[in-house]
């Protein structure tokens, strides 16, 4: 801006504020009576605001809504929280986010196991880059879809076949194992590990001779596979389970082991 | 300008009658001017509604008078241009009727009063764009600064200051041309 606008500006102000200005006098009296407008008579009031001004207004037309207490939702409360963290705090946190969203969507059913795989080995390996809570590794989860057992036709009318109290830790056990790389023709089962097909590893009732072929309370038990359903190829069955079962630690599962080797 | 504005804006938030009056007179020939000048027919109806916002809309105001005073006049522009808009969207057709042409001739006193007054003012007025008129009415008639004019118009303050030059130098050349013997 110049020194010349600088100079008209002061003159408007003037002039606009009803203080003479010598030499712009004619103009000053069109804007005289520019202002001698505002003080004409107002118009009458409109029939509302007549009744406005002579009633008044009941207090709560004039009130601005407070705000709720609970009108804030959940999600604006985290936003705000997470906008609150620090930067690495929300690196992790995306992070977090991303890799639960990548587990859970390679946990579903509709996804085929060639897609199933991969992505549960590279959250296994990212698993292990990024610490825990307690400096751990992030759990990798379980697939929750029945594989297909070889050797097992499950049918409804062998009760045996598909236990129903099967809990979802066996159940992630079980399809871990399955997906597990299933070891070479030769390799021999660690001794006191099953490789047994739907090893039951509730089964307490299991009895003297380690078959665990009932229950103790008579009801019937899922009991391992019988041998003349049991496939011959139990060598293509998946990796042993690393934690050892309670039959495990009864010897049931070395006894089912020689029984399937059998 | 209200001695007391603060008591007289809380006894509004109340509801009160008398205070909605008091804050009435105090504004409503300045508002009802810069709807005059604003060229809508209806100022009665216009300015009413203004106020009708205005008291209804008291409990989201917080400011002392001046900016009440800016408030009011910023609900007045709204109100102007949405008249405006309405107006571009529907042509009226009013069938004439005598009987309710109130319109009167003036008295060849005042027509002469106003031959010096507000027709000259109004014709020199519609030589300025939209802008210009409504930066000057709102200085002059709605005696608001030119920070407040930029707040009410929603422009900048070097752009209200560039607008109220060009619009006293449109008129300055009226005022010059008319002074020249024909």
């Amino acid at each position: 801006m110049s020194r010349f606008d600088d100079d008209e500006d002061v003159m408007a102000d003037d002039m606009l504020a009803g203080r003479s200005v010598p030499g712009h006098e004619p103009l000053a009296d069109v804007l005289g009576l520019l202002r001698a407008m505002a003080d004409e008579p107002a118009p009458p009031p409109s029939p509302a605001l007549a009744a406005v001004l002579r009633d008044g207004l009941p207090a709560a037309v004039l009130d601005p809504l407070p705000p709720a207490a609970g009108a804030q939702s959940w999600v604006l409360r985290g936003a705000r929280w997470a906008a609150g963290l620090g930067l690495a705090a929300k690196v992790l946190l995306g992070a977090g986010v991303a890799m639960a969203a990548v587990a859970g969507t390679a946990t579903l059913p509709l996804v085929p196991p060639s897609v199933q795989v991969p992505v549960r080995t590279a959250l296994s390996d990212l698993g292990h880059l990024i610490p825990g809570p307690a400096g751990g590794s992030v759990p990798v989860p379980a697939a929750t879809t029945p594989e297909p057992v070889v050797g097992v036709a499950p049918s409804g009318d062998h009760p045996s076949a598909e236990p129903e109290h099967r809990d979802s830790g066996q159940e992630a056990d079980r399809s871990k194992d399955q997906l597990a790389t299933p070891p070479m023709l030769g390799d021999e089962p660690a001794a006191g590990r099953s490789t047994g097909v739907l090893a039951p590893r509730w089964d307490s009732g299991a009895n003297e001779n380690g078959k665990g072929t009932g229950g103790s309370d008579g009801r019937p038990t899922a009991s391992p596979v019988r041998p003349s359903q049991a496939p011959e190829p139990t060598r293509s069955a998946p990796s042993p389970d690393p934690t050892p079962s309670a039959s495990d630690r009864n010897g049931v599962g070395a006894g089912q082991t020689d029984q399937n080797h059998d | 300008m209200l001695d007391a504005f603060d008591e007289t804006l809380a006894r509004a938030r109340a509801g009160a009658g008398d205070a909605f009056t008091l804050l009435y007179e105090d504004l409503s020939r300045p508002v009802a001017a810069y709807v005059r000048t604003q060229g809508v027919p209806d100022v009665e109806d216009l300015t009413s509604e203004v106020f009708l916002a205005v008291f209804t809309g008291l409990g989201g105001f917080t400011g002392d008078q001046a900016g009440f005073r800016s408030w009011v006049f910023t609900i007045a522009h709204h109100r102007v241009a949405d008249h405006w808009r309405r107006a571009a969207r529907t042509v009226p057709v009013v069938p004439y009727e005598p009987v309710d042409d109130d319109r009167t001739v003036p008295s060849a006193e005042a027509g002469a009063l106003d031959s010096i007054g507000s027709q000259e003012v109004a014709a020199m007025l519609a030589t300025l764009t939209d802008e210009q008129r409504e930066v000057l009415t709102l200085r002059v008639v709605g005696d608001l600064t030119v920070e407040q004019v930029a707040q009410v118009v929603g422009r900048s303050v070097g752009a209200v200051k560039a607008l109220q030059r060009r619009a006293l130098a449109t008129l300055r050349r009226q005022v010059e041309a008319e002074a020249v013997p024909q």
